[in-house]
């Protein structure tokens, strides 16, 4: 959520290690030394391989109203129990974590592709694009995210499904991403090896792709974490403000449905757990991931903590 | 003559965010396919009831926007509105303007965000500094982690696990809403309490998730503020450890944390409009989220607008006060 | 009088094992003088004045030692008491004043908090009196007083360093290469500004540092450190003209003069890392003297009856 991604926003843009490329055998040993990391990458590995193998088990028909008895708590038949409107919470959940995921990814890798676009052309071009870059992003960022999507999901609700809310969401989910891959590429273009590459006549793309990408990957690594988190986050609250594809059964849908057809006062507690526990752990697990690449892209602070 | 300058890019920037917001709200509804707000009022005719009153809006409203009309006149006649601070009608509540709803939602909106996040911001800030602080009580490092943990989850998700435990299971407080069915308004000791008693559960949703967020920040910067050299020269001289913990610890890594929470408003904000919806606490997010349920645009877009406006004033305020703390910001110009 | 430091050992627990950052350090300085402490960084000086001052940080500690001053052992103080003891009696010049004063505060205030935490409640007209004093005492003009820090160029936060820490008439004072980071002009006026200070209050000053140069116009006697040990002391016209330990010889012979404008003559080899410090003498690798003794027996400071000591075997050979 936007914990990290507002606490990352707010510190002074640390410098990404701009010592020579560490390599793969040492990331992935950074990696085994990061809790965080680690933690992270477990909750949300469990998470895909409940709802993977959980489909095995749950039909798509299932996720919907008349599928089951109304309101059952969970028992041998409905291990998950169902909801007043009859659908199996079982094959709610299993597909509402992949239909909420898919949300995340599709605005996450938008957002991440756009912003990392912008970022490059704006840092490369330099001068009043950069400059223009700048100013509206800072604009744009003051914006909060929900509100925006408030306006637009408003006027097109009707028709909308789990990929259109994905596409309306990275409409905003480039900001960040832009914000923060660009001052990394001014601070790489700095380096002794990016300027020892252009002083040998390398191309532009050459340079880019061969020598700032591998140094950036943690660090695009995180701001795509943070930018599914963001989605994910956004997408439940326009969700629970009633904006979300009512025919899909997603986890805001649910928390939707929970909280307005009075699970609290029916006392369902299922109902209102499931989804809850499901979502924390998606919450806290993406988190953790992003601290976790926080520590390998910025060693300072990884410094800092010991 | 620097601080003029501060304020002058705030306040263009403050100018710009309210032209952005504002322009959105006009094109995205005439960007839409079909037209939703004519079809909203062609509806809410049809509906009956009122509906001499809606008559008078839709042909106010053709007047002024109608489809025969330029779009150029149309974004001029709106953007006259929007600066006179008229934000139109309701258009299921016809005679109650925009306005009118916004200000009786705004104090309880206000009173539970200023006073949750100051409070959390405080909290936070003072966790945060204590739990890297050399020779604090490792209490405060120990619940660093649990802190963390619950800072990345959504405030409405802590809202609902609240209720299930305070309000259903255990019932000591109440499920919902922002006062008593039966309570009536008045400056008595009893509502007070009743008004309290309803937002305990709101505002402990907000605190409980916000707090890590200051705390994680404020560690970093004063574990990099200890480090400095004028840290090490306060003990060489023998200050007290209160002095150097509060008039050089803390004073000076809680600047960046203001820049934070200019920064984190708008978060907060989003997340507190959830919070109310969840507990149907009677504020704007309240209004905001019945207006979505009634399709009544111009409540969603005034609502949108005003909020934006409000985040934006509240982020300049915050961010003049660094300056008004900081010495070096408020004399840049007179060093140079 | 004075300081008497006898047996001051540091170690600091690294995960690799204890490191002896300052090992078995004895010296004297008494009231009114002055003592140069230099050596390459690492070689344990500003680890000795932070250990005088009971300022290490963990996993520092230190193990031994006494720092006796009018009585009192510094080093077995407990710290509520050291803390009154901090500036009061032991005065700290911080290195790098660039950024050692609090940037948000006024230097008055900043004075004021120290006068106050000392425990000197007198009206505020009299402590703002008192802090025109001490400023006058450098060379400053009251109006520094109003002043921020990043309102002053380096050489005045510096002479604002040294007032602050002459406020309170301290008996030792503890200069960690306090011109270190200033213009040559500024160098002067500092050096000059502790200087008369000092004599003023007749306090023992110890002056760490590596410029020889300045250490020859400065102090009254000399005290080399080398891998946290003190190789050579002596007074400053004993060591200069007659060093003893090799260490000390190269390090006179890597000062640059305008006669001979030859090479530089710096030192051969590196200081040993204090994690794997070789047995023997710490200096045997790069001492052209070295012979079979240095490279198994650890040289301790002689005595002489001259007050002239040194930490090698050679004058035991010769």
């Amino acid at each position: 959520m936007s914990a990290s991604a507002s606490a990352a926003a707010a510190a002074p843009a640390v410098p990404a290690s701009v010592a020579p490329r560490a390599g793969a055998r040492g990331v992935l040993r950074a990696l085994r030394r990061n809790p965080s990391f680690m933690v992270g990458l477990t909750l949300i590995a469990l998470l895909i391989a409940f709802a993977v193998i959980g489909r095995f088990f749950a039909g798509w028909n299932d996720a919907f109203p008349l599928s089951a008895p109304p309101s059952m708590p969970p028992d041998g038949d409905w291990i998950f129990g169902t909801d007043a409107d009859g659908r199996d919470l079982f094959a709610v959940i299993v597909y509402g974590t992949l239909l909420t995921l898919k949300i995340g990814v599709i605005a996450g890798c938008l957002g991440l592709g756009i912003g990392t676009t912008l970022a490059f052309v704006a840092a490369y071009h330099g001068g009043w694009l950069d400059a223009v870059m700048r100013i509206t992003v800072d604009v744009l960022l003051t914006i909060p995210t929900l509100l925006v999507l408030v306006v637009i999901a408003s006027v097109i609700h009707r028709s909308v499904n789990t990929t259109t809310i994905g596409i309306i969401i990275a409409l905003l989910a480039w900001r960040e991403p832009a914000r923060q891959i660009r001052s990394q590429v001014l601070v790489l273009r700095e380096a002794q090896y990016v300027k020892l590459a252009i002083l040998n006549g390398a191309s532009s793309l050459r340079i880019i792709f061969l020598e700032m990408m591998p140094n950036l990957l943690p660090f695009l690594g995180a701001n795509l974490v943070v930018a599914i988190s963001q989605a994910v986050l956004a997408s439940i609250g326009l969700e629970a403000l009633g904006l979300g594809a009512p025919s899909e059964p997603t986890l805001g849908q649910t928390i939707y449905w929970m909280m307005n057809e009075s699970a609290f006062m029916l006392g369902m507690w299922w109902w209102i757990i499931e989804p809850i526990v499901i979502l924390i752990i998606l919450f806290v697990g993406l988190f953790l991931l992003t601290t976790g690449l926080d520590e390998i892209a910025n060693p300072r602070l990884r410094r800092m903590e010991a | 003559m620097h601080l003029v300058w501060i304020v002058a890019r705030r306040l263009l920037m403050l100018i710009a965010v309210v032209w952005v917001a504002s322009t959105l709200n006009f094109f995205v509804p005439r960007l839409a396919p079909g037209n939703p707000i004519e079809d909203k009022m062609l509806a809410q005719v049809e509906y009956g009831g009122s509906s001499v009153d809606v008559r008078a809006l839709v042909k106010a409203y053709n007047a002024r926007f109608g489809l025969d009309k330029p779009l150029l006149s149309q974004y001029l006649a709106y953007m006259h509105d929007i600066l006179h601070f008229d934000l139109g009608y309701s258009i299921t509540d016809y005679p109650t303007r925009v306005t009118t709803i916004i200000l009786h939602a705004l104090p309880w909106t206000i009173g539970l965000l200023f006073t949750t996040t100051l409070l959390a911001f405080l909290l936070g800030t003072l966790l945060g500094a204590l739990s890297v602080w050399r020779g604090a009580p490792r209490v405060f490092t120990a619940c660093v982690p649990l802190l963390m943990v619950m800072s990345a989850v959504p405030f409405y998700l802590f809202g609902l696990i609240l209720i299930y435990i305070f309000a259903t299971v255990l019932q000591w407080l109440p499920l919902g809403g922002g006062m008593g069915i039966r309570d009536n308004p008045s400056l008595s000791v009893a509502f007070a309490f009743e008004i309290l008693r309803h937002s305990i559960l709101p505002g402990a949703s907000i605190l409980l998730a916000s707090i890590g967020v200051w705390t994680l920040s404020m560690r970093g910067m004063m574990a990099t503020v200890q480090g400095e050299d004028y840290m090490t020269y306060a003990e060489a001289l023998g200050l007290t450890v209160k002095r150097r913990f509060l008039q050089y610890g803390l004073r000076t890594a809680i600047l960046p944390q203001i820049t934070l929470l200019a920064l984190s408003l708008g978060y907060v904000l989003s997340g507190s409009i959830l919070v109310e919806l969840v507990f149907g606490y009677p504020g704007i997010g309240q209004q905001l989220f019945r207006a979505i349920q009634n399709q009544d645009y111009f409540v969603i877009y005034g609502i949108v607008l005003a909020l934006i406006c409000a985040l934006a004033i509240a982020m300049l305020v915050v961010d003049l006060i660094n300056p008004l703390l900081d010495p070096r910001i408020r004399h840049e110009s007179r060093r140079a | 009088m004075g300081l008497e430091v006898r047996d001051l050992i540091v170690t600091y627990r690294t995960p690799g094992g204890a490191i002896r950052a300052v090992d078995s350090v004895s010296f004297d300085v008494a009231q009114g003088e002055r003592l140069g402490l230099v050596g390459e960084s690492g070689s344990g000086k500003t680890t000795t004045a932070l250990a005088l001052m009971q300022m290490l940080r963990a996993p520092g500690r230190c193990e031994n030692g006494t720092a006796v001053i009018d009585g009192t052992d510094l080093l077995a103080l407990p710290p509520a008491q050291m803390r009154g003891h901090r500036l009061r009696t032991i005065s700290y010049i911080p290195q790098g004043a660039m950024n050692s004063l609090n940037p948000v505060h006024t230097v008055e205030r900043q004075m004021r908090s120290v006068l106050l935490d000392h425990g000197v409640a007198s009206p505020r007209a009299e402590l703002h009196r008192r802090c025109i004093a001490v400023l006058a005492g450098v060379g400053l003009a009251a109006d520094v007083l109003r002043r921020y820090p990043h309102e002053l160029s380096g050489g005045m936060k510096q002479r604002v360093c040294v007032a602050i820490g002459m406020l309170l008439g301290p008996k030792i004072i503890i200069a960690d290469e306090p011109t270190s980071a200033l213009d040559v002009i500024s160098q002067r006026l500092v050096m000059e500004t502790l200087g008369r200070e000092q004599q003023r209050n007749n306090a023992a000053l110890v002056l760490i540092g590596h410029d020889i140069g300045l250490m020859a116009q400065f102090v009254h006697r000399l005290a080399v450190m080398y891998a946290g040990r003190l190789v050579e002391i002596g007074t400053i016209r004993e060591v200069l003209t007659r060093p003893r330990h090799p260490y000390t010889r190269a390090l006179i012979a890597s000062i640059p003069r305008l006669r001979d404008r030859g090479m530089l003559g710096g030192i051969p080899g590196v200081t040993p890392s204090l994690r794997q410090l070789p047995p023997g003498c710490a200096f045997h690798h790069r001492c052209a003297a070295r012979f079979e003794r240095c490279l198994h027996d650890k040289p301790l400071l002689d005595a002489d009856p001259g007050g002239h000591h040194a930490a090698c075997h050679l004058r035991d050979a010769a």
